[in-house]
């Protein structure tokens, strides 16, 4: 009786509705997933006359698999998520790969999102979900790139085929989630807080009393002034990329 | 529960931020910031006095070396210290997401580059050994590449155990590494090891990785992920332990 209970709770729809409800909550769920899928954090490209984004990424299918016909995918969006460019990356000899992303790769400048997914026509043996966490390097004023991992889980591709999929980041129909990101802003020229909408849809937040507005998948840049920083929101994480500013410098980490 | 750590060497020192709250709830008033050493095969604790506000402990660079961590705990809380095993004081900073202090390293140039940082409770009470790539945050073109390699398990005594740079793809050791448990350890990397397939495999004990790249005065830090936090499906340990095997094969051979 006790697994049936519990394979319901876990069931997708048992997380909609514990997470409409408010009642025992999941703040991060691949129940709605595909078997073989790979999960993309939502990364963040800069790029402008101080900005310049290196993408480290390792070619993972191989390592775990026993694919031998691996594509990398990597999907560009402007901050608004309208498609921008599609890089298919076959035949790959190393594991760790890096692009620079500037302005002659999108042939725009600004700031949005990219993912990265793994596709392969070979059959697996063993069904695997897995995400490639990767590095996103800023280099502000051409100097020393400062990396930073992916940190928030808002895209899946099959391995196998083309279906895309989101949300795992669950949000709450009734309950609003407070987070205060655990570092003080003082003491910097300027600091910038960026956002990634994890969700298929658009959500509303407050940043210290603020409110903002994030349309699906939408990329948004807000300079922060305060101390302390607390977003709440339905969303269970929105959870931003910090830029730091300090006498030419950037340090760049995730919350 | 959750340790905090930092470093100084090679011209690089540090300080953590280290906050009083939870990241859904407000501060504990009654919370202290407590370092905790390894001294003569016994675990020794001792309150820490730092500046301080509402909000965070900031630890400055004279209070950092690379064998102390640091724990929050109500003083109550230290009659469970055991100094012959690390054990939770509490679950004081045990949340999802998980509670983490800056770790900032800076140069003497002005340079400074930190991430959000915690040794969480589960890596001290277990050994194993980590991989991870090296070419994804190291920087080749960089003056000074490190990877500062910490530690923290149960046992107060000290024990040694070997960090391999190794090609993945011709199975070739490149270099070994004699490490510390309970220390922040740091391996200088040659440029001419930061490739495409090199990985880092810690043997015996398990660390976080740290990588750290300086050029003309500027500095990046960040850390890389166990490969076991990669894959979501339920084969998580299975598809691990095949990958490891591999790496265990190679340092054997």
């Amino acid at each position: 009786m006790k697994s049936y209970i519990r394979k319901i709770a876990t069931s997708p729809l048992g997380v909609k509705l514990r997470n409409l409800t408010g009642w025992r909550s999941v703040p991060i769920s691949f129940a709605h997933l595909q078997k073989n899928a790979t999960v993309s954090d939502g990364f963040i490209w800069r790029v402008n006359e101080n900005f310049t984004t290196k993408f480290n990424f390792a070619d993972l299918l191989p390592l775990f698999t026993n694919s031998s016909d691996n594509t990398i995918i990597l999907e560009f969006f402007d901050h608004l998520n309208r498609p921008i460019k599609t890089i298919t990356l076959e035949n790959l000899v190393d594991v760790s790969q890096e692009i620079i992303i500037d302005s002659s790769l999108l042939n725009t400048t600004g700031y949005g999102s990219f993912y990265i997914y793994h596709t392969s026509n070979s059959t697996l043996q063993e069904c695997i979900t897995f995400s490639n966490r990767c590095y996103v390097g800023y280099s502000y004023q051409k100097n020393l790139y400062s990396n930073v991992h992916g940190n928030t889980y808002v895209k899946s591709k099959g391995i196998n085929n083309e279906k895309v999929e989101g949300n795992m980041i669950q949000s709450s129909g009734i309950r609003k989630y407070q987070y205060t990101l655990q570092n003080s802003f003082k003491g910097f020229d300027k600091t910038e807080l960026v956002f990634v909408n994890p969700h298929n849809y658009t959500v509303k937040m407050e940043l210290n009393g603020l409110k903002h507005r994030l349309s699906p998948y939408e990329v948004k840049v807000i300079e922060f002034k305060d101390d302390i920083a607390t977003i709440r929101g339905q969303s269970y994480f929105l959870r931003p990329i910090v830029f730091n500013y300090l006498n030419g410098r950037i340090d760049v980490y995730h919350t | 529960m959750n340790y905090f750590f930092g470093y100084t060497g090679n011209g690089l020192h540090s300080q953590l931020t280290i906050p009083k709250f939870q990241n859904r709830a407000a501060p504990d008033p009654e919370i202290k910031l407590w370092g905790i050493q390894s001294n003569e095969d016994l675990w020794e604790v001792a309150t820490e006095n730092v500046n301080e506000d509402e909000h965070f402990f900031y630890v400055p660079q004279e209070q950092i070396n690379n064998h102390k961590v640091f724990v929050l705990a109500r003083k109550e809380e230290l009659s469970g210290f055991n100094p012959e095993r690390l054990t939770p004081l509490n679950l004081y900073t045990s949340t999802l997401p998980a509670y983490r202090s800056n770790f900032k390293l800076l140069n003497q140039k002005g340079g400074f580059s930190s991430y959000q940082s915690e040794y969480p409770t589960g890596m001290v009470e277990k050994k194993g050994g980590i991989i991870s790539s090296i070419k994804s945050l190291l920087n080749p073109a960089a003056t000074d590449n490190y990877i500062l390699i910490r530690n923290v398990y149960q046992s107060p005594k000290t024990d040694s155990f070997n960090a391999y740079l190794i090609d993945y793809k011709s199975k070739k050791i490149l270099s070994k590494h004699l490490l510390k448990t309970n220390q922040t350890n740091c391996i200088k990397v040659a440029q001419k090891h930061i490739q495409p397939n090199v990985f880092l495999f810690t043997d015996g004990y398990l660390c976080i990785p740290v990588y750290v790249s300086q050029h003309q005065g500027h500095l990046s830090m960040e850390h890389t992920h166990p490969p076991h936090s990669y894959i979501l499906s339920e084969n998580v340990f299975k598809k691990v332990s095949e990958l490891k095997k591999e790496f265990y094969e190679i340092i054997h051979t």
